[in-house]
């Protein structure tokens, strides 16, 4: 993989799509053709990157359903995981260079946004109490909702 | 398989109040609404053992993305009906306030 100069125009989107091909071919070793070790190693750490917020994520999705999980303190952490991403994106964003790879790093903000709003539903006892009477009345009171074709929502 | 999509009375009036602001939209809620019959749930369960899911959706028209756009909750437990409760623009409300899942009760539990 050659990452372009700073001469070069930025094509942010064709930088990120050989990032990520670089993601399953880097692992196994070889090295793409034409790609040197300087490349490699920015792509190594491109993937490190990556694979580490990935795993957190995973991480806080088992842990958001774990009985007895502190899900208030995990809202709080992946807030501040989600803004602290926003923040890296922001800055790498006014980077000569790195600011090719925000496309890369956007689909993760956009995993970690998702999570924190699940999280902020269901953060407090309150709130969860609160999910379980929503659920408990649409069981109760199917003949409320109406077919979204009979419903009039465009009139 | 194909499911059936109802609407709560909250979603209906909080979707008539986005069109209001957002006419373009219409079309992008009809191909949406199509598409939750023909592939149904959409987005992702709050949590695993919950029936309420939360979907997100750009405003095309308005060159709105995801992230920013619209948030749509609905019920679905695994039967071949999805139950839409509540649609809102997130800029508005980055999430449902007590008192907005507590009118969405309210709404469902009038005589």
């Amino acid at each position: 993989m050659s990452a372009p100069t700073a001469n070069e125009p930025a094509n942010a989107a064709a930088f990120a799509g050989r990032v990520a091909h670089m993601r399953t071919v880097a692992s196994s070793g070889r090295r793409p053709k034409g790609s040197t070790a300087g490349d490699m190693a920015l792509a190594r750490k491109v993937i490190a990157m990556s694979r580490m917020g990935e795993a957190a994520l995973r991480f806080s999705r088992d842990e958001a359903d774990r009985p007895g999980a502190d899900l208030e303190a995990l809202y709080k952490s992946v807030a501040d995981a989600r803004d602290a991403l926003a923040a890296f994106i922001s800055n790498i964003a006014r980077h000569p260079r790195l600011c090719m790879l925000k496309p890369l790093f956007e689909d993760a903000l956009g995993d970690w946004d998702s999570l924190a709003e699940n999280l902020a539903l269901v953060a407090t006892p309150e709130r969860r109490a609160l999910l379980d009477d929503l659920e408990q009345a649409v069981r109760t009171n199917k003949d409320k909702f109406a077919n979204w074709r009979d419903a009039d929502l465009f009139q | 398989m194909t499911f059936t999509v109802s609407v709560s009375p909250t979603f209906k009036r909080q979707t008539k109040d986005l069109l209001a602001r957002f006419p373009a939209f219409k079309a992008e809620l009809v191909e949406y609404l199509e598409s939750l019959e023909r592939s149904a749930p959409r987005g992702e369960q709050v949590q695993r053992h919950r029936m309420v899911w939360k979907d997100r959706l750009g405003l095309k028209a308005y060159k709105i993305g995801k992230r920013g756009g619209l948030r749509v909750i609905m019920h679905f437990d695994g039967s071949d009906a999805v139950f839409l409760l509540m649609i809102y623009f997130k800029r508005d409300m980055a999430q449902p306030t007590d008192k907005e899942i507590k009118d969405a009760i309210a709404e469902l539990m009038q005589p």
